[in-house]
């Protein structure tokens, strides 16, 4: 059960931001929260009237601002900084030196340099700067993280990960889609969580191997081989274009873990020794599985989204650590960019050579 | 020469886009109905426009400064008509000098009577609420064109394939499953046309002015079986026809949530995107759910083999018995198949394996 921290008064909350992520996942996480008194919407900030005026109705009592600089600041707010990507270090650094704690989502910045400052900011501020990779509030992906730090698999000898389709998410404006707004294609996007995860679970790659197809734009498609020290390797196929597996597949000296991206409370376990594979819920400790109580029901995206702001609003008040700060976003961002410098073109051999032509000449300017 | 493409994050349209921009043929200005259509356009650096095709005064605005527009989207009934009502004066409007527009071969039903060629006129009464609309598209572009000034071509592709086609990838799924099925042991005639030809040919009928006013029936220059068709994608797909299911038509009900609770029990004709447009899908799945199941749930029995889900849009294709003849096509347009539907199949091959559809 989840325990709602006793505030004296409720966390004044902004955001940043009223596109699809708001509208899909802020708005209801923070309505919810509102009624347990953790947090008050204090004000809403977007320069597009129509995406503003959405969120601003589900929160009449909170102000609606076009303009970021308008926002009327308390110290010690919650900002949810939901903007585009290029936008995340101007208006983080602002609200960190207002005093406030901020969350902002996924891909931390537009680049790492901007990451950098953000993170030098929260540091210079004192104030809780936090990123938006909920999936690390998954219950599946904190099992993993434990299986890797102990051991209780053996070592890791290898593995796969599928992620992506067709790209589906309702986004509000073209934001994702333009370079001045986000540098990156699926791999800035989604990627972000892929990459995230995998650090968690294994440290930093010593080697990589990048090919996308990206030809003077964003890329759709990637693949990514990814080496370590200890001397086991993995591989990453992403897509925005067709569907995919969208499986983690995670193999030990002692068994295999696999995950299905969609979900957060469930895992398929193989252990060396048994033929069949188990396939099921991960549960908190005190529900050993005899009650058959609690499953993983309200387990899944939105209540990552919860626990994300509760442990914000919780670090503002000076009670818990932040779960994922700035220092954990910054992680992606560097091994990103380290995959743009080394970007080859994926082969696409169903293109005529003339197509093929055209290609290299545009992915060369790309790469310029 | 800078061209429109509507439609351009589909199947057709987003291939057009890709072979202009990279054979460097044309300027493309890609035009999408929503942001998250541009996923995968947005891997090239191009001027594209997001505007509702059904709505005259967006996509007016949308088409400003192009000399020609390719109409390839798709959508529901109800938008295939709204949108064909559209595109004429929002071209005209917008000063386009000519119009490409993709009707389709299923506007002669999807069991053509033997006889048909591109001078036999659209059914307007059809079963299929998609192709009546088709058909009806079709209608209102011709008499548009001969009330206005902008030039218009009509194609009447066949069965599309190539990468990034639904139905093949659907087919290499199935055949890997061993739920694929074939009436007639594959012997009705797949009007199959691969992309790239379709390409060829739309670039065609920009270009030619003696087809304005016309409308072209398309197809492949080989004649393909339906067997043909499966074999051909089975080779791609690293696979054989034997565990293909031989499948005698049954009778299909004819109450309208037999039809749907039928189409949804497959996603393989939910694949068949130019017979099925979208909104119909969602509601066969509604319907669906709603359906009973073939075998009540018995706790006496052994899991079943995977079975083949057998639907009447695909029976009705695959009892075509009649090729479309490319006549016309080939002497205005001056249409000649470059790719042959092997080499065609060996690309689409290529891009399974890409895609992951297929596994190396
Ligand atoms: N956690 C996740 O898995 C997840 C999922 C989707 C999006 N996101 C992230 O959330 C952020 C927003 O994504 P989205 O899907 O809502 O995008 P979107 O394109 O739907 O919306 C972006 C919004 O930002 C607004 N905006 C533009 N300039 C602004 C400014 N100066 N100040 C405030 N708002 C401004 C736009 O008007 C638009 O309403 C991105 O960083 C994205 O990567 C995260």
């Amino acid at each position: 059960m989840t325990h709602f921290p006793n505030m004296p008064e409720p966390v004044p909350v902004i955001v940043s931001g009223c596109g699809a992520i708001t509208k899909f996942f802020y708005a209801s996480a923070l309505a919810f929260l509102e009624e347990k008194r953790v947090v008050r919407v204090a004000a809403v900030c977007d320069p597009h009237e129509p995406n503003r005026a959405g969120i601003a109705a589900r929160f009449p009592h909170a102000k609606s601002v076009a303009r970021f600089e308008d926002v009327p600041f308390a110290s010690d707010s919650l900002v949810v900084v939901a903007s585009p990507p290029r936008l995340h270090a101007t208006q983080s650094i602002f609200a960190l030196e207002k005093g406030c704690g901020v969350l902002c989502e996924k891909p931390m910045a537009a680049s790492l340099a901007d990451a950098e400052a953000m993170a030098d900011a929260a540091n210079r501020t004192g104030r809780p700067l936090a990123v938006g990779l909920y999936r690390r509030f998954f219950r599946a992906t904190r099992v993993i993280k434990e299986i890797c730090t102990h051991g209780t698999l053996g070592q890791p000898v290898s593995f796969e990960v599928e992620e992506g389709g067709a790209f589906r998410w309702e986004a509000a404006s073209d934001s994702f889609f333009r370079r001045e707004a986000t540098p990156g294609g699926v791999l800035y996007d989604t990627g972000v969580h892929t990459l995230d995860l995998l650090l968690w679970w294994f440290g930093e790659p010593s080697r990589l191997d990048y090919r996308d197809d990206a030809a003077g734009g964003q890329e759709a498609n990637c693949t990514l081989e990814l080496g370590y020290t200890p001397g086991f390797t993995g591989r990453v196929r992403l897509s925005r274009d067709w569907a995919t597996r969208n499986t983690f597949r995670l193999n030990f000296t002692r068994g295999s873990i696999a995950w299905n991206v969609g979900q957060a409370g469930q895992l398929t376990l193989s252990l060396d020794g048994v033929t069949t594979v188990l396939r099921g819920d991960v549960l908190p400790r005190h529900d050993d599985g005899l009650t058959l109580l609690g499953h993983s029901a309200g387990e899944g995206s939105p209540q990552a989204f919860i626990h994300q702001l509760i442990n914000l609003a919780d670090a503002i008040r000076g009670r818990a650590a932040l779960a994922i700060p700035a220092a954990e976003g910054l992680r992606s961002l560097r091994l990103i960019e380290a995959c743009y410098r080394e970007r080859r073109a994926m082969d696409q051999p169903w293109l005529s050579p003339a197509e093929t032509a055209g290609l290299a000449r545009l992915q060369r300017r790309t790469a310029a | 020469m800078k061209i429109a493409v509507i439609g351009a994050s589909g199947f057709v349209g987003l291939r057009l886009v890709e072979r202009l921009h990279l054979e460097g043929r044309a300027e493309v200005v890609p035009v999408v109905h929503a942001f998250r259509s541009l996923a995968v356009l947005a891997r090239f650096d191009l001027p594209w426009r997001v505007a509702d095709p059904a709505n005259v005064a967006a996509l007016t605005a949308a088409l400003q400064g192009c000399d020609a527009v390719v109409h390839a989207a798709l959508g529901d009934a109800k938008q295939i008509v709204t949108m064909a009502a559209a595109l004429y004066p929002a071209a005209a409007q917008a000063g386009v000098k000519r119009i490409v527009a993709l009707s389709s071969a299923a506007v002669h039903s999807l069991t053509p009577a033997p006889g048909t060629t591109d001078s036999t006129p659209p059914l307007l009464k059809q079963k299929s609420e998609y192709n009546t609309a088709k058909a009806r598209a079709e209608t209102i572009l011709s008499a548009a064109r001969k009330n206005g000034r902008v030039e218009l071509v009509q194609l009447r592709p066949g069965i599309v394939h190539g990468p990034r086609s639904r139905l093949v990838a659907d087919v290499a799924g199935q055949l890997r499953d061993g739920t694929a099925w074939l009436v007639d042991d594959g012997a009705g005639i797949c009007n199959a046309i691969a992309v790239d030809n379709l390409i060829d040919a739309i670039w065609l009928a920009l270009m030619t002015p003696e087809a304005d006013g016309e409308v072209f029936l398309l197809n492949d220059r080989e004649t393909i079986t339906w067997r043909d068709f499966y074999a051909a994608i089975a080779g791609a797909a690293g696979t054989d026809l034997r565990d293909v299911h031989a499948v005698t038509p049954p009778v299909f009900r004819s109450s309208p949530s037999a039809r749907l609770a039928r189409l949804a029990a497959t996603d393989f004709a939910m694949s068949l995107m130019p017979v099925i447009p979208a909104r119909i899908k969602r509601i066969a799945k509604a319907a669906a759910a709603a359906w009973p199941a073939n075998h009540p749930p018995d706790n006496w029995r052994l899991p079943d083999a995977a079975r083949p889900a057998v639907h009447e849009e695909m029976c009705e294709l695959q009892s075509c018995r009649w090729r479309f003849p490319i006549a016309k096509a080939e002497r205005v347009l001056g249409y000649h198949p470059a790719l042959t539907f092997d080499a065609a199949m060996q690309r689409t091959g290529a891009w399974l394996r890409f895609a992951g559809v297929v596994r190396a």
